[in-house]
């Protein structure tokens, strides 16, 4: 199962002097037990192109399908397409608004028609997903907390509705580097636990790097890469031309091959780095 | 100059009293440039809003070149002198064109027209903005706006500039533009900054790094002393840069690599020497 983008355009305010082509041609699938990182930068289109995903846009033309289930046809219902493609917006606590956090988390599950009992598991599970514990927080206001609660509150509420597929836009930003670490690895444990297919929007190199296992690169609208991190990184001057980086691992191992080191430029996190350097500075490991 | 003493602020709500900083001593120096970071909550912002007299000390003092904050004749003078830059650019621009933007603060000054035209050209230039002086704000990207808005401040032409995370909602490139512009405001014009962030390698490019948590100054030197704190630094749950880690780890292996290093440069002089 899969979400499946087919030549899909998008342009917003068609026919005007303000008409501006966000998305063209867009080619993608999103296979389901995916953690796709999605980089580009500001304006690049990533926002216009997740809003596809679960149709809070309609393509200007293509087609997308959810499952199977063409998005794009005509009297199609979008709420069923919407609980399964999860959205956390940026900032998505500026999204609560409820006096509980259970109520705030029910509000989704509620929306589906479910009743009260399959209401509180929902909720107490979803918490569970994003370590609220529910006895301590299900009363509070969602107003007091700190903001990395808040936001794991938020994530809760789309979690309630038990999506299969998550889409996730910039869930770290404006966090210290505690919540940052918290959102992340959670976001980690449902796709490793809980299969949850993850497309990730990030402005962190090094976090794609470490998290995604295919990398979607878009620039002015266009999709330019769509591989493995470590293929995606290896076109350094690409991704700095436009407006983006690599890890900071891989750039240290550029300038270590600069000075002459017979090393490997594909490295992606800090532990890969220490074995290659090591390995270089000790010689071949001898077999006894 | 910035002489905070034993600072004291507490605030209270139904429940209980808090206190959001218990006893800071800091001294400033004219030209520094130093980072603050913490947590959320460890009292990183409360700090900047007393450093130009939104918040009141109560206990302890702070002074501005010597004028005291919680002296009321002091207010106008402590606040064109210290600017403040906030995190979302979009509270703080409020005018249809870059230009009128950054005339806000010197006309509330009650300078005279004539000399406010210099005082705007110079700041725009100052953060690279002089193109975009007819602009509307509001369709300029992150970065761009965030320029503008310490440009606001520039041409008040205060000695302090205080920067509240003004690039946690920034893209790379936002970020890359607002940090050479608050370095070269440091370097080129004298400017005093403070910079509070959630970025270790942005805060590697200060001269001081302070490291609050709960409301006390835990750890304060050069970026190279406090982040070859490695282990105290993640004690606390606080990033260190990624070339920061990676030398520690290395030294640990027995490697001969010095401590505190925090870019990759750095780290390749220190593998090739």
């Amino acid at each position: 199962m899969s979400i499946i983008l087919e030549d899909v355009m998008f342009t917003y305010q068609p026919n005007s002097p303000y008409e501006y082509k966000a998305l063209k041609r867009i080619n993608l699938e999103v296979n389901e037990g995916d953690f796709i990182g999605l980089i580009g930068h500001t304006g690049s289109g990533k926002s216009t192109l997740i809003q596809q995903f679960n149709g809070l846009l309609k393509p200007t033309s293509g087609k997308i399908s959810v499952d199977g289930i063409d998005i794009t046809a005509k009297g199609i219902k979008l709420k069923e397409i919407r609980q399964k493609v999860g959205m956390v917006f940026q900032y998505p606590e500026h999204q609560l608004f409820e006096e509980t956090v259970f109520e705030d988390i029910a509000f989704g599950p509620k929306n589906m028609g479910i009743v009260q009992e399959g209401i509180t598991k929902r909720v107490k599970k979803a918490m569970a997903m994003v370590s609220l514990e529910y006895e301590r927080y299900k009363e509070q206001s969602p107003f007091v907390l700190s903001g990395g609660e808040k936001r794991r509150v938020a994530i809760a509420g789309v979690l309630a509705m038990e999506p299969k597929y998550l889409i996730l836009d910039e869930p770290t930003a404006g966090l210290d580097p505690r919540g940052r670490d918290e959102i992340l690895a959670q976001i980690e444990r449902l796709h490793r636990n809980e299969g949850i297919t993850v497309v990730l929007v990030s402005h962190s190199m090094d976090d794609v790097a470490r998290l995604a296992g295919r990398l979607i690169v878009i620039n002015h609208g266009e999709i330019i890469y769509n591989d493995t991190p470590r293929k995606v990184f290896m076109e350094s001057q690409t991704l700095q031309n436009i407006g983006l980086d690599i890890p900071t691992v891989g750039k240290l191992m550029l300038s270590l091959k600069d000075k002459g080191w017979p090393v490997r430029t594909d490295l992606l996190t800090i532990e890969e780095a220490k074995e290659e350097i090591l390995k270089v500075v000790r010689g071949p490991v001898k077999n006894a | 100059m910035i002489a905070v003493k034993d600072l004291v602020h507490q605030y209270s709500t139904p429940q209980r009293v808090i206190q959001a900083l218990k006893g800071i001593d800091l001294v400033i120096e004219k030209g520094d440039f130093v980072a603050i970071i913490g947590h959320n909550g460890s009292g990183k912002s409360t700090l900047a809003k007393h450093l130009n007299a939104l918040l009141l000390p109560s206990g302890g003092s702070v002074e501005i070149s010597g004028m005291d904050t919680s002296e009321k004749d002091n207010l106008w003078s402590i606040r064109q002198q210290v600017g403040m830059v906030f995190q979302n650019p979009d509270n703080q621009i409020i005018a249809n064109t870059v230009e009128e933007d950054v005339a806000f603060g010197p006309e509330n000054l009650g300078i005279e027209p004539g000399k406010i035209r210099t005082l705007v050209d110079d700041a725009l230039s100052s953060v690279g903005m002089k193109t975009f002086t007819k602009r509307a704000p509001h369709l300029l990207s992150g970065g761009q706006k965030q320029r503008v808005a310490i440009a606001g401040i520039v041409a008040m032409r205060p000695n302090i500039l205080v920067l509240d995370e003004p690039t946690a909602m920034l893209d790379p490139i936002g970020r890359r533009e607002v940090m050479d512009t608050v370095l070269r405001l440091n370097r080129e014009e004298g400017l005093t900054v403070v910079h509070i962030t959630h970025f270790m390698e942005e805060a590697a490019y200060a001269k001081r790094v302070i490291v609050m948590e709960e409301g006390i100054i835990v750890l304060d030197g050069t970026p190279r002393d406090v982040f070859s704190q490695v282990e105290e630094l993640q004690k606390l749950r606080l990033d260190v840069p990624a070339m920061t880690e990676l030398g520690d780890i290395l030294a640990k292996e027995g490697l001969e690599i010095p401590r505190g290093v925090l870019t990759v440069e750095e780290m390749v002089v220190a593998l090739c020497p």
